[in-house]
């Protein structure tokens, strides 16, 4: 079956620094993968030149089988791959729901004169839009916050809203970028609940993260990256013990006089 | 010497550090451990004041400091290392490190340069050249160093490991390590939370902008729960429950 | 061979002024990353001092000179104090440009109300006979000119290169986070700056008032090729500021002499285009200089008003009735106001699209208002095509000159964006007054048909309103259905975070192109209305004060709201009728309001007022921190 996802030696050169060395991968169709590692380490740049955002030095990358090469982010969000980034970036200026709302640009078939003209078509669409956009917060229990600005929401809420807002967008494979950064226990259970849901639903997932009770929670592979190259890939339960891992993050065991 | 009490800080109507209590004396070396975004920066931000603090108090040598600007508080001493460096790429070594004592009315004199950068050697020999023409390495040194040249009484180093060779990091560990001797009381955040812990005195485990651990570097080395919070026991996640939300959403995105 | 050489060495003369123009941009600009665009105003606060400390108070020149200098400083350091400084903390780039506009119509309004619009002359400060050198006539004025700003130019580089204060300078222009750590009080050292320039403005002003006659607008104009000198130069550089004014200062007498005066004004503002488009960082680049836009780190947000539901509907109704009604109970003579507001009201509602939906700053819209009005005047007044088409023609060349300015400023950033749209308006401006065989130069067109559309004529001020209230209407509600739906949402999100809209497919760039259209095209449509109304068309009626001036009526009532901009247009139209004196302080009032509208209330009056109705819409939140986690 082809891989979601199919990384084929991806490389990254800013002059002399070399943030990414032949990074080789795949991701199955249906998974959770974590992409873990200490800061620094190039995940996010990853994701950038699996998106196209940054251009790869060497390598490509496969969405499906189809070749990412040169495609520009829109190109490839219509593809059905869809990233959300670091920093939570909703829309300020606009409620929950209309955030969530922007996410289903791609499915929108009436155009902006139907809009305008008021036309049958659009409204229907923006009801049928709508009412997906509500149940999916009402899914993720945050209907009640619906209307009110997105800025309004702590910091949790905006983060799934951003997950939510990936979901309209009819996608294959999210690639999450740090979603449970800032959450605290409960709320990082309920976005684990979530993702859960989203990938028993069919969609591929990837997430970058430092969290590691989500991490080891829900992921079924775990990909660790140190200073720009692949260290170790498997389940969890296997990375855990890794000592190689271990010392990438927490540091090595000093000498014991 | 520094002292935060029920320190409640952030940008603007989000707090981002609740009900902070950490303590760092002189002579002595306290380590900050916490995931990414736990709110070390901010901590550290909030002491040398350019994050407001929105409730508590920070008292330095006694004195309450919570509502003085930033260029008072370094003016007492603070100084304050910022993560990634921030040196002034345009401007010279030498530059660098003089503006590092600008708050000291007295001035950096060429003997007093030399005393404090002669940890620092290599910084020495490259005085005239570009900031911007040293490695990362070295600029991490530099910022050190800059940060040392006011004669703060409180020094402040935000994660200065990040993206550094092991090498590298053993001898700015080293560095930091014999600064206590000077009397410094020094605040030292780190990923890496075992090189720090070794050389500090006591540690703070922070997390979601909360202190959860506190007490004795030794103590904490050991501590199995450190271990856990970062490689923690997995989230549960109710299958059943899982499953039912899975269905609802199939049925939601297929609308 | 010899009028070349005299050609040239006025333009050096000429240059000279502008480099100490662009020197005062670039001090402000490299601490600041911001084009302060009310620079040029100081110049002639600085003239205006020194004509009355000179003739009316008879002080000897020097002295008068001095308290001039001393007098602009201490005015920039009053108004950088009050407005430059503390917005610079709050404000993304776009909104800071904005408010220097605003600054700029102030101070013109300001010197407007003290001193009168009449010209005045300055007597050179060493007597009106030219010097012979080599052959060549040179102004006494000139060796002043040239003395002074050699001396400011080694002035200034001394100040930054050799003194402390200098160096703290040089770190906050380079990392003000940093330099923060370090315990420099980043804020002060901008005011300073910020004063600086004033000053060395004020002395530019009096060293060109005796060969030029000056005005209350006149700063306009000293702004503009100030600013063209600094960018061509090199924003930020000292280097820069000298080389871009004297290249330019040349190039336009030379242009001038052999084609003509509008030759030569729209050659600066090519040059000017040309430079953004391709070096921006100009001749010679300065020092790494890039702002952390604050748009990214620090936000405004804006309270979000959203008019919803049969409350809404009804208010809206009662709205459009009471508008309707309007002309029959206001006094005759306020009838033809009116009309000129509901006018202004369709360009300001193209221009929230463009600003307040899709956040593209226009500082050059009134020049599409400007395109749209003289093709159709000139098409009905010469040609005798009906006022339809003439209307629809306008439109379209407006579309065709919206693409091209768009295609050439997509791959800027934000303020160089906002610049290149002051430089379109400018050429407009310059080619209205310039072309008179075609657009009646600055007297303007006169004759122009009532509009007629079949056998409606719309010959009454009376009729011309509901004219204008039925396109608005019909405007307003089908942006209205555009905004509330995917069309405005995505405008929305491109508007904060290009990246992240285009990762959720959102194609960025055709979403500002149909946005700019848009605005073009009801620009265009409320310039040929004006045409049409007036009778009479002249490039004062569509010039750049009145793109400012639309900016302002659209934050008065406040952006993103489609609605809001009716108070703002009857505010700003209605007032300086109503109250006769109030037309003398008309442009004090209009850049005092955009000044403080964009300090105190990012929202607008409509978007407050919502906040009142809506309890769970916060106030403008304000989270403010320095780089990254």
């Amino acid at each position: 079956m082809t891989p979601a996802l199919d990384l084929i030696g991806l490389a990254k050169s800013y002059g002399a620094l070399r943030a990414v060395i032949d990074v080789g991968f795949a991701v199955p169709e249906g998974s959770i993968t974590a992409l873990i590692g200490p800061n620094g380490a190039g995940k996010t740049t990853l994701f950038n030149l699996i998106t196209n955002l940054d251009a790869p030095s060497a390598g490509e990358a496969r969405f499906f089988g189809q070749p990412l090469a040169g495609m520009k982010p829109v190109a490839i969000a219509a593809l059905g791959l869809i990233r959300t980034f670091q920093t939570a970036r909703v829309f300020p200026g606009m409620t929950a729901r209309e955030n969530v709302l922007t996410g289903a640009h791609l499915d929108v078939r009436q155009g902006a004169a139907q809009q305008m003209l008021w036309l049958g078509g659009a409204r229907r669409e923006e009801r049928r839009l709508t009412a997906k956009a509500d149940s999916l917060l009402a899914l993720a229990r945050l209907d009640s916050f619906a209307d009110m600005p997105v800025t309004e929401l702590p910091m949790g809420g905006q983060k799934l809203i951003e997950v939510l807002r990936a979901l309209m967008a009819r996608p294959r494979m999210l690639l999450l970028d740090e979603p449970a950064a800032g959450l605290n226990d409960q709320e990082t259970a309920e976005l684990a609940a979530l993702l859960r849901a989203v990938r028993d639903a069919g969609i591929t997932i990837m997430v970058i993260e430092h969290n590691m009770s989500l991490v080891m929670g829900i992921a079924d592979d775990v990909i660790v990256l140190d200073a720009g190259s692949v260290i170790a890939q498997g389940p969890p339960a296997a990375i855990r013990n890794d000592r190689r891992v271990i010392e990438a993050y927490v540091g090595a065991e000093p000498d014991r006089a | 010497m520094l002292e935060l009490r029920g320190i409640a800080a952030g940008y603007g109507r989000a707090a981002v550090l609740e009900g902070v209590e950490i303590e760092v004396k002189a002579g002595e070396i306290v380590a900050l451990i916490g995931a990414n975004g736990a709110g070390k920066s901010t901590l550290m931000k909030t002491v040398s004041g350019l994050v407001p603090v929105r409730a508590g108090e920070i008292r330095f040598d006694g004195r309450r400091i919570d509502a003085l600007s930033s260029a008072k508080r370094v003016a007492l001493g603070i100084s304050h290392v910022p993560e990634g460096r921030q040196i002034f790429a345009g401007l010279s070594v030498e530059q660098n490190l003089r503006l590092g004592g600008y708050a000291d009315a007295s001035g950096v004199s060429a003997e007093r340069l030399r005393r404090i950068c002669a940890p620092f050697p290599m910084l020495l020999e490259r005085l005239a050249e570009p900031a911007a023409n040293l490695s990362g390495g070295q600029q991490q040194m530099l910022a050190i160093c800059r940060g040392l040249m006011g004669n703060p009484r409180l020094l402040m180093l935000d994660e200065p490991s990040l993206g550094l060779s092991p090498l590298l990091v053993g001898e700015i560990f080293r560095v930091i390590a014999e600064l206590r001797a000077q009397n410094l009381a020094i605040l030292l955040s780190e990923q890496n939370a075992r090189q720090s812990l070794a050389i500090a005195d006591r540690g703070y485990v922070i997390e979601t902008g909360r202190i959860v651990l506190a007490g004795a570097a030794a103590d904490l080395f050991a501590n199995p729960e450190l271990a856990e919070k970062y490689f923690g026991v997995g989230v549960s996640v109710d299958a059943a429950s899982s499953a039912g939300q899975a269905e609802r959403l199939k049925a939601i995105l297929a609308t | 061979m010899l009028n070349a050489a005299q050609i040239v060495i006025g333009g050096l003369l000429q240059g000279g002024v502008f480099a100490l123009v662009a020197l005062g941009f670039s001090l402000v600009f490299r601490v600041a990353r911001i084009v302060n665009l009310s620079q040029g105003a100081f110049c002639i606060v600085g003239a205006m001092a020194m004509y009355f400390l000179q003739t009316v108070y008879g002080l000897p020149t020097i002295v008068a000179a001095l308290c001039a200098v001393a007098g602009g400083s201490i005015f920039g350091l009053a108004v950088g104090a009050t407005t430059f400084v503390p917005a610079l903390a709050r404000l993304p780039t776009s909104s800071m440009l904005m408010l220097t506009a605003g600054l700029l119509t102030f101070i013109e309004g300001l010197v407007l109300v003290i001193w009168g619009n009449e010209s005045y002359a300055l007597p050179p400060f060493s007597g009106e006979a030219p010097v012979v050198l080599l052959g060549l006539r040179v102004s006494s004025q000139g060796f002043w000119i040239a003395g002074m700003t050699a001396f400011i130019v080694l002035a200034l580089w001394g100040l930054i290169f050799r003194t402390g204060f200098g160096v703290a300078l040089r770190a906050s222009a380079q990392n003000p986070f940093a330099a923060r750590l370090m315990g420099i009080d980043v804020g002060r050292v901008t005011l300073v700056s910020f004063s600086l320039a004033a000053g060395i403005a004020a002395l530019a002003g009096i060293l060109i008032a005796p060969i030029t006659s000056l005005q209350f607008d006149s700063g306009r104009f000293l702004t503009v090729f100030g600013f063209v000198a600094a960018t061509i130069g090199g924003l930020g550089s000292l280097l820069g500021a000298v080389a871009g004014g004297l290249l330019l200062g040349v190039t336009e007498q030379l242009a001038a002499g052999y084609v003509s005066s509008l030759f030569a004004n729209a050659l600066a503002l090519l040059l000017l285009l040309a430079t953004l488009l391709w070096r921006p960082s100009g001749l010679f680049p300065a020092e790494p200089l890039r702002r952390t836009d604050v748009a990214a780190v620090q936000r405004i947000h804006r309270a979000v008003v959203r008019l919803k539901g049969r409350g809404a509907a009804l208010f809206i109704a009662a709205l459009v009735i009471v508008l309707a009604v309007l002309p029959m109970i206001v006094p005759p003579g306020l009838v033809a106001s009116l009309a000129i507001a509901m006018i202004l009201f369709i360009a300001v509602l193209g221009l929230d699209v463009r600003m307040g939906y899709a956040g593209q700053v226009s500082l050059g819209q009134a020049g599409f208002m400007a395109i749209g009005g003289y093709t159709a005047a000139i098409l009905a007044t010469t040609y005798g095509v009906a006022p339809l088409l003439g209307v629809i023609a306008g439109i379209a060349l407006s579309l065709i000159a919206a693409l091209v300015l768009a295609g050439a400023t997509l791959r800027l950033r934000g303020d160089y964006l906002a610049l290149a749209t002051l430089a379109f308006g400018l050429l407009i401006d310059s080619l209205t007054v310039g072309l008179v065989d075609t657009t009646g130069g600055p007297s303007g067109l006169v004759g122009i048909p009532a509009l007629s559309i079949g056998p409606i004529v719309f010959g009454t001020p009376r009729a011309f309103y509901w004219l204008a209230l039925g396109l608005a209407v019909v405007l307003a509600f089908a942006l209205y259905g555009g905004m509330r739906s995917g069309f405005g949402r995505a405008l929305q999100a491109l508007r904060t975070d290009a990246t992240a809209a285009a990762a959720l497919g959102i194609n960025v760039t055709r979403m500002k192109l149909a946005a700019f259209a848009i605005s073009a095209s009801l620009a265009s449509l409320a310039g040929s209305l004006y045409a049409f109304e007036f009778h009479f068309l002249s490039p004062e009626m569509v010039d750049t004060r009145h793109s400012f001036e639309l900016i302002t009526m659209l934050v008065l009532g406040g952006e993103g709201t489609l609605v809001g901009g009716l108070f703002g247009t009857f505010l700003l139209t209605l007032l300086p009728t109503v109250f006769q004196p109030f037309a003398l302080y008309k442009t004090l009032v209009e850049g005092g309001l955009l000044v403080v509208v964009f300090l105190y209330l990012p929202e607008g009056f409509l978007g407050r007022v919502a906040t009142w109705f809506a309890p769970r819409t916060p106030r403008t939140m304000v989270e403010s921190y320095d780089s990254s986690t």
